[in-house]
């Protein structure tokens, strides 16, 4: 039995890993510690290690006591600003020893997602009562991931792949790493997310009972969805959507309207169905994937990395389940998973009743972040994974992405709540998400992102909007109101803002997402878009109509009091300010959000269809 | 040719929009309205300015290669920049853009001059112009734009100030309900050209197998784009039209399919059948905005379109002929409705269709030229009657108003009214021209309720009549040469085609008369109307005058200038000479129409008489025909009713049936859950408490050994020691 | 002759007249003089056996002890008895059963 004990190879590396601050050369001393001779077959670079290099990689003898170097190389390529990998050295009793080799390494991301955690804590401490302070901290708090997605919006280099890049092994028992770093799909999603949750806090001034329990489920919330967004590891991806689960869940079933706990539990439930399969997809793509190396480098057989399962061939590997392709049954599951989040119909029907039911700022974060999050996931996870299986469901996602739009229209048309009628625009809008992405053209994904972007601002006013009639009047019935134009002149310029941005009107925001969408698709689906096109007309109706029967006409006598109907105050014209602005300036000039997801989508985009 | 001032001209106005809406209300209160007229009309003039400078900077051009013409471009920025598509925001002007900003800045600026003296008393003045001054904007970009998007902007934009416009007194439901109606029809013919865009766009670049039903790019790699000037230059080349005239979708020719659903597109914001329902009723809104938008600017944007898209258009004479039936039927049915109305408002609505129907059979029989020279005059002449009938309900207005207050009796000055008041008929009544329809008397656009109005508006009178004179096409007035134009094309296309337009210039005259007869003449005016109509302000009347003038002087003015200016426009034209013949026949028709409406409504005692000798049996047609033939009731009973079917029955099956599968699921779920803790209480407790109660009882028997009698101890110790000694004998 | 075997049977049936007595009887005081006969057949076991047993003095000695110790036992039970009478107020057995569960 000694014998096999002085098997183990005893080989010690100083450093234990490596660190560049830039280009240069740095050496590894290895030393053999153990009694026996080693024979080392070859000293190589872990799979992912870009701009590192290695000398010597043949094999030597290494007596006991003796040790040599290995002189580590980093050569930046100007298209990533961190760099990770590891050395491996491997003995020829198969025992491999890894170095981890990094260069940068980006602390913004890590801030970014964590910071709002902080503040819960914070606001929990926060004594009880002081309402005030409660908000302030809130506020303050949601203004640091703010800063760190504009900054990062910034520096961001269209073209160049990953950045922000921060990636070291978490849990090396699973294979689990805290790999976090933003590219083009993700870049504008962070940048939404932070604006969103900033303007939704301000909107929840209003909120007066358990305040601190209200902000910091919210700002637990933000956290969950930055790092959603940011995360590259399955495992991790996996631990943020969870996240936001819980905190939604109370968020509505505590401060939401009449039927507030029939929809948190509907939500919670219905997402959490979803989160199951993506779960059971997630790990039959750990236990399949090819064997590659952690961070650092040692090598492991199964990894959650999500960029080393996306250079996986899933559709040549000859795997069934259940009988069916596995790449085909593996991406419906995170497909439905998504689906449920989109939401895609028919797996929509949580989303009106989540909206009506939610407070104002909650729906406002539902709406313009968490639908998000289901397109991001199938561009991030289906797309880029599993890229055959995407291109044999084309027709499938836009064929839902028509019924979405047309679907969701005509629901909306036919509703009597001011709220239902805009949480329906929504599953209406993100139906062009969807077509937009299974067009697989440059200029499809571009209007899908860019309506993923702008559908997140304008809904998030329009909710907004909403909630500014609802604190007025306490009632959302679209058929109690009527010429509230002549009381509210600014409110009614907003609001005649954002239904005609959210109707598509060429010159506001929506348009430029839905041209591109239109244009993208028709080459490949031409008789589905042509259907889907009549979206245009009934967003246009059914927005006009709730307009007249709001704004315009005569007043309804109902109310006695006019002066309960006064214009907007500064709080909420502060909150809906910046997502005007973006509306106008963004119809006419997309080019900034071009700039920076257009590379990253068309690499997309070969990546699928080659 | 690189005019990098060009984004001035739509700039200029929108400043003034957005001065104008963010501080309006202030300067009308502190400076009065007249701080929000100098804006307003300051920006028109200084646009008009602007695009004057640069058509002159435009004809100055060498000409150049009659395929491209002369052209002054733009590029402001670019939009779009992503993989197979480049959008750039470009302005170009060119012929065919540099007559159209022309009309609009200079027909425009005559109308905001016009307006600041009707709007005098509304107290949302500045709203008012801030609109307008966004419509101006909205319109020069869609003329000026080079490229499907920037024309899209322009599009919808003047789309919505076309609602917000009609909808101007939104507290009356009619009018919010009436601008919604134009936005929503104007989205219907949207849907076309969406589709025909997306179409254009990538049949230009490659085609669909009729195999596969996949698209495959073309070899020869040519950029999808939707900017004019590039396709143009691709359509200029022979070969490029013939191989896109070959291509097919679905077994039809691509040309014919993109054709079609742009023009329906036209036909929603040109107001053409079956789409020109909004226009009547966007009527509702102040008359300088039906003047503007509605008879001059924006239902000229589809003409514009397809005159535009010509080289397209070209390419499929069956889309051309569609183009000449849609305009034709447009103008026939038009006029047929005009001759029926007794709002005047609405006489000018059908009478605009009917001139647009005219432009689009100009523009289907090839007569690019005669279209665009139409527009021209059109706008002047119908912008000068629309203003005139504005003067006259201005005037009217304030009867009406009297007469709804019941203040009638104000103002009595001369003897003569004390006489006619006494003698009770200074009582207007209304016209009893059909005793069918009731006539509304505190409608202040109801004809019926004029009459005799020539005396007391005497400019007013006399520019509408020089405007109806120019409309119904008599010698030397603008009407007389465009129309002239495009009935020659006519002719020279087919016969049938020239004889139903000439009837339709022969109806034009009649209503256009009929409306003057009853408006201006008819009898002499009673003592209420001397009382309270006057003619209207200098500022309201010069510019009718300047209009006037104009419907006379831009006949032989603009034949001159679209020659020179827009030479190379009309190289595609087909030649059409106006011979003497069709000219008298054309004047002929106009004389007669005229000669019809001056015997039957010059003189309302006259139209007694004829109306008792049922001489005016066409009035039977009444009915049906009043009411726009009853297509706002079929739309209504079959589009409308059947959307709000589909929106309910889709309601209803996403909480019913979708929702009813998630519920269904989670009551199934819910029985699961009680089956299972029925199992678990019954079998699974049920087993545990089972063996305690075992043990109880077990135990309970066990106890009844203990009696507490010591005797049975006794016994028990015996019986024990007996047993013991049996057992250990037997061991 | 009567040989031991006669005394022995005496003393037996002795013993089981008294143990009898013991299980039966309800009066405290029956049962005590079945201790009694008990007792005094096992004394006259050992004096049977002293006798026809040589040298075995000590079954006499013995049958001593017993005479001694009924003595004792009878006083400490009788005793006993009267404490039960006092508390329960009768001395029928089967009616002192406190110990019953």
């Amino acid at each position: 039995m000694t014998a096999i004990a002085l098997m183990m190879t005893l080989l010690s590396v100083t450093p234990s890993s490596l660190t560049f601050d830039g280009a240069g050369e740095k050496l590894l001393h290895v030393r053999n510690d153990g009694d026996a001779a080693v024979r080392i077959e070859r000293a190589e670079l872990a799979p992912g290690s870009d701009g590192f290099a290695l000398q010597p990689t043949n094999g030597r003898v290494l007596q006991p006591g003796e040790s040599y170097e290995l002189r580590v190389a980093f050569v930046p390529d100007g298209r990533h600003a961190q760099a990770f990998g590891g050395v491996q050295l491997h003995a020829a009793d198969g025992e491999v020893t890894a170095v981890a080799v990094r260069a940068g390494g980006s602390w913004l991301l890590t801030l970014m997602i964590f910071f709002p955690l902080v503040g819960a804590a914070l606001v929990m401490l926060a004594p009880r009562g002081r309402h005030a302070l409660v908000r302030a901290i809130a506020l303050g708090t949601s203004l640091v991931p703010l800063a760190a997605a504009l900054h990062a919006v910034a520096h961001f280099d269209g073209a160049g792949g990953l950045q922000f890049v921060q990636h070291v092994v978490w849990i090396p028992a699973f294979n689990v790493e805290y790999f976090v770093g933003v590219d083009g799909l993700s870049i504008l999603m962070v940048l939404l997310t932070a604006l969103i949750s900033t303007i939704a806090i301000l909107a929840s001034f209003g909120i007066d009972q358990q305040v601190r329990g209200y902000f910091a489920l919210v700002l637990l919330l933000e956290t969950g969805m930055l790092g959603t967004f940011v995360a590259l590891d399955f495992f991790l991806f996996y631990i943020f959507w969870e996240l936001m689960l819980v905190p939604m869940y109370f968020l509505i079933g505590i401060w939401g309207g009449p039927r507030k706990e029939y929809a948190a539990i509907k939500f919670f439930l219905y997402t959490l169905v979803g989160s199951v399969l993506i779960l059971l997809a997630i790990i039959a793509l750990y236990f399949h994937a090819a064997p590659t190396a952690l961070v650092d480098g040692t090598p492991v057989q199964h990894t959650f990395d999500m960029l080393k399962l996306a250079s996986n061939d899933w559709a040549h590997k000859g795997l069934t389940l259940f009988g069916c392709d596995f790449s085909r049954v593996v991406w419906v599951a995170f497909f439905i998973g998504f689906a449920i989040k989109i939401p895609i119909f028919p797996l929509h029907t949580w989303l009106p009743d989540a909206h009506v039911e939610a407070p104002t700022a909650v729906s406002v974060i539902l709406a313009g972040v968490l639908l998000k999050m289901g397109a991001y996931g199938i561009l991030r996870v289906n797309f880029a994974m599993l890229p055959a299986a995407t291109e044999w469901a084309a027709t499938t996602m836009t064929v839902l992405g028509a019924i979405n739009i047309v679907y969701g229209g005509l629901c909306a048309f036919a509703q009597t709540d001011l709220k239902r009628l805009v949480a329906y625009s929504s599953v209406s809008h993100m139906g062009f998400c969807l077509v937009g992405m299974a067009s697989f053209t440059d200029v499809g994904m571009n209007g899908a992102m860019l309506q993923m972007f702008n559908h997140g601002t304008i809904t998030a006013m329009l909710f907004l909007l909403v909630g500014v009639l609802y604190d007025r009047a306490h009632t959302r019935q679209i058929d109690r109101f009527g010429g509230l134009a002549a009381a509210m002149p600014r409110y009614a310029f907003v609001l005649g803002l954002g239904f005609f941005a959210s109707l598509g009107l060429p010159g506001l925001s929506g348009f430029v997402g839905e041209l591109l969408v239109f244009l993208g698709a028709f080459a490949a689906h031409r008789v589905v878009v042509a259907i889907a096109l009549f979206g245009v007309v009934i967003t246009a109706a059914y927005h006009l109509w709730a307009l007249q029967r709001v704004l315009l006409g005569r007043w309804n006598e109902g109310w006695r009091d006019r002066a309960q109907f006064f214009d907007l105050t500064a709080r909420e014209k502060l909150t809906l300010a910046p997502l005007a602005a973006f509306v106008i300036v963004l119809g006419v000039w997309p080019m900034p959000l071009l700039r920076l997801v257009g590379p990253g989508l068309g690499e997309l985009v070969r990546h699928v269809l080659g | 040719m690189d005019a990098g001032w060009l984004f001035l001209i739509p700039l200029v106005p929108l400043c003034g929009a957005i001065v104008n809406a963010a501080f309006g209300a202030r300067l009308q209160r502190r400076f009065g309205r007249h701080a929000v007229s100098v804006v307003a009309v300051g920006v028109v003039v200084a646009a008009m300015g602007l695009g004057i400078g640069a058509v002159a900077q435009l004809a100055a051009l060498p000409a150049r290669d009659p395929a491209l013409g002369r052209v002054l471009v733009d590029r402001v920025f670019t939009m779009v920049d992503v993989g197979g598509l480049r959008v750039d925001f470009t302005l170009a002007l060119d012929a065919l853009s540099a007559v159209l900003v022309l009309v609009i800045t200079v027909v425009g600026a005559l109308i905001h001059v016009y307006a600041v003296g009707y709007m005098a008393d509304e107290p949302a003045y500045w709203r008012f112009f801030a609109c307008l001054s966004l419509f101006v904007f909205a319109m020069l970009v869609l003329v000026l734009g080079d490229g499907f998007v920037p024309l899209l902007v322009g599009w919808e934009g003047v789309g919505v100030c076309s609602y917000l416009l009609i909808g101007f007194w939104y507290a009356e439901p009619k009018n919010a309900r009436a601008g919604m109606k134009a936005f929503v029809v104007n989205r219907v013919g949207d849907w076309g050209l969406f589709a025909g865009v997306a179409l254009l766009f990538w049949a230009v670049a490659g085609s669909w197998s009729a195999i596969d039903h996949r698209y495959y790019f073309d070899v020869g790699h040519v950029q999808p784009t939707l900017s004019f000037r590039a396709l143009e230059q691709l359509f200029g080349a022979p070969e490029f039209a013939h191989a896109f005239a070959a291509k097919t979708i679905f077994g039809a020719p691509v040309p014919l399919v993109v054709s079609l659903l742009l023009l329906f597109g036209a036909c929603g914001k040109s107001a053409q059948a079956p789409l020109h329902v909004w226009l009547p009723d966007a009527m509702a809104g102040p008359t300088p905005v039906s003047a503007l938008i509605h008879a001059a600017t924006m239902v000229t944007a589809g003409v514009y379109l397809i005159a535009r898209l010509r080289f397209l258009f070209v390419l499929s004479p069956a889309a051309l002929d569609v183009v000449v039936a849609v305009g034709l039927v447009t103008a026939l049915g038009g006029a047929m409705l005009g001759m029926f109305q007794y709002d005047i408002k609405r006489v000018l609505a059908y009478s605009t269709i009917s001139q647009l129907g005219f432009m689009f059979v100009a523009l289907g029989v090839g007569a690019w030229g005669a279209a665009l020279f139409h527009l021209v005059t059109h706008a002047c002449f119908k912008a000068c009657l629309f203003l005139g009938s504005g003067s006259v309900i201005a005037g009217m207005h304030r009867l009406t108003h009297a007469r709804h207050t019941g203040h009638l009796d104000e103002g009595v000055e001369s003897e003569t009214d004390r006489h006619a008041m006494a003698a009770g008929d200074d009582e207007h009544q209304p016209a009893q021209l059909d005793p069918r329809v009731e006539a509304d008397p505190t409608d202040p656009q109801d004809m019926r309720n004029m009459g005799g109005l020539g005396e007391l508006m005497p400019r007013t009178r006399w520019s509408y009549l020089v405007a109806c004179w120019a409309i119904a096409g008599f010698p030397w007035a603008a009407g007389f040469w465009s129309k002239d134009q495009i009935l020659a094309a006519a002719y020279g296309k087919s016969m049938a085609l020239w004889l139903v337009g000439v009837a339709t210039a022969g109806m034009t005259a009649f209503y256009m008369f009929r409306s003057y007869y009853l408006t201006f003449e008819a009898r002499p005016a009673t003592a209420a109307h001397r009382r309270h109509v006057r003619e209207s302000p200098a500022v309201m009347t010069s510019v009718l005058t300047i209009l006037a003038v104009a419907s006379l002087v831009v006949g032989p003015l603009g034949a001159w200038l679209l020659a020179h200016v827009t030479g190379d426009f009309a190289a595609h034209e087909a030649a059409a000479r106006v011979t003497a013949g069709l000219m008298l026949a054309s004047v002929a028709m106009a004389t007669l129409g005229w000669a019809a409406a001056r015997a039957f409504y010059k003189d309302e005692a006259e139209h007694a008489k004829l109306r008792a000798a049922n001489r005016l049996r066409y009035e039977n047609l009444h009915a049906f025909a009043f009411d726009n033939f009853r297509i706002d009731e079929l739309y209504e009973a079959t589009f409308v009713r059947g959307f709000a079917a589909c929106a309910r029955a889709a309601a209803w099956l996403d909480e019913v049936v979708v929702d009813g599968v998630v519920h269904a699921l989670a009551a199934v779920t819910r029985g699961a859950a009680w089956l299972t803790g029925a199992i678990d209480r019954l079998f699974v407790d049920g087993a545990v408490d089972g063996v305690a109660a075992l043990v109880l009882g077990g135990g309970r028997a066990a106890r009844r050994v203990q009696t507490g009698r010591v005797s049975h101890y006794v016994l028990g110790m015996t019986m024990g020691v007996v047993l013991l000694v049996v057992w250990a004998s037997w061991w | 002759m009567i040989g031991l075997q006669h005394f022995l049977v005496v003393s037996a049936a002795l013993f089981a007249l008294g143990l009898l007595t013991v299980a039966t009887r309800r009066n405290a005081v029956a049962i005590l003089m079945g201790v009694e006969l008990i007792l005094n057949a096992a004394a006259l076991n050992f004096v049977a056996f002293a006798h026809f047993v040589a040298g075995a003095v000590g079954g006499v000695v013995f049958a001593l002890f017993i005479i001694v110790l009924a003595a004792a036992e009878a006083a400490i039970a009788l005793a006993i008895v009267l404490a039960i009478f006092r508390h329960f107020r009768t001395i029928d057995a089967h009616d002192v059963s406190t110990l019953k569960e």
